[in-house]
């Protein structure tokens, strides 16, 4: 059954982590920090989204001397406005299953 | 000591990024960059150990170039992920506890019963068995399914990030790890334990029963000479 993409609940997850400051630079490991997220799920959910064009890259001296440029990551104007729509969705998704879980507990 | 250690695992993780970079496909070569980039921002040895083994998979997921239409391996996995959500999660949930429950009835019934079977019949269980048997004896072997089953709990839960409160009740994953790890050493210990306890006690029960044989010969041997008024031999 093919799905809609970028719907996963990792890619979510991450999406959720970029539009909290869409107009700033993040990195890699505090994607990951922030979305409990391994290195080895995170990067390529990343690249999909920077071929599919919602994701810009930049590499960034560090701020620690002697240490090798990062790697950073910001959504595009596009990726904005489609991450905004997806997790409006996703949570109107976990919204429903709400209920259930509370009967369940 | 420790800086030692730490230092070997900073190595260990250099060592292991550069060989998952090396098979990520030269046109994603940007993404192991960043990777290896990521790891040496961390001053612990163990943080970049635990990012370079988190990191083995894109040796695999990353190893061709990008599709145009996105990469065939991640569109499966994705849909494979949204197959497996909500409504999955429940039943697979269900699966599970339906399983637990069936071995639950099966210690409590039928094991018990081979139990006396092989003691009546003096044969000796193999060590798989015996300790199956000292596991469900204890209770243990619930115990020990109820922890996987809190790991699997976790593990779909994770996919409905936001709605089950997980971190507020300490449920991270190293908390689940050393839980599970814990029930199975728990419980491999204590059917050990248990199954050597069932060893003394069918020697036991065969020592008694040789002699309680032995006991039986010797007055059938007594009534035999007392019947035909034969001189007794003496007790050895």
């Amino acid at each position: 059954m093919p799905r809609e993409p970028n719907t996963s609940p990792q890619t979510i997850r991450v999406l959720s982590v970029l539009l909290e400051s869409p107009r700033d630079w993040h990195y890699g490991y505090g994607i990951s920090q922030r979305t409990g997220l391994a290195s080895g799920t995170l990067y390529p959910i990343l690249a999909r989204l920077a071929d599919q064009g919602w994701l810009e890259t930049n590499w960034i001296n560090s701020e620690v001397a002697g240490r090798p440029p990062r790697h950073t990551y910001r959504l595009t104007a596009h990726g904005v406005r489609s991450a905004r729509t997806l997790v409006v969705d996703a949570k109107v998704r976990t919204r429903g299953l709400r209920p259930l879980l509370d009967r369940g507990s | 000591m420790k800086a030692v250690v730490d230092g070997w695992a900073a190595q260990v993780a250099g060592r292991l990024i550069a060989w998952t970079a090396n098979r990520i496909h030269p046109a994603r070569a940007d993404w192991g960059n960043a990777l290896a980039a990521e790891a040496d921002q961390m001053d612990s040895g163990w943080g970049r150990l635990r990012w370079a083994i988190n990191a083995l998979p894109l040796a695999w997921s990353m190893r061709r170039a990008p599709e145009p239409n996105g990469d065939a391996t991640m569109q499966m996995r994705a849909t494979f992920a949204s197959l497996n959500r909500e409504g999955a999660d429940l039943w697979s949930m269900g699966v599970t506890l339906g399983l637990v429950s069936l071995v639950v009835v099966f210690s409590a019934t039928v094991t018990p019963l081979f139990m006396r079977i092989a003691a009546q019949f003096g044969f000796a269980l193999p060590l798989p068995a015996r300790l199956v048997i000292g596991a469900s004896q204890n209770g243990l072997l619930v115990t020990l399914l109820s922890v996987l089953l809190v790991a699997l709990l976790w593990s779909r839960g994770r996919q409905m990030s936001g709605v089950l409160p997980l971190r507020r009740l300490l449920l991270t994953t190293n908390v689940v790890c050393v839980l599970a790890l814990a029930g199975l050493t728990t419980g491999i210990v204590s059917a050990m334990v248990a199954a050597n306890r069932s060893i003394d006690a069918s020697r036991r029960e065969r020592a008694e029963r040789v002699e309680s044989e032995r006991m039986q010969q010797r007055v059938a041997r007594l009534r035999a000479a007392k019947a035909f008024d034969l001189p007794v031999a003496p007790k050895r």
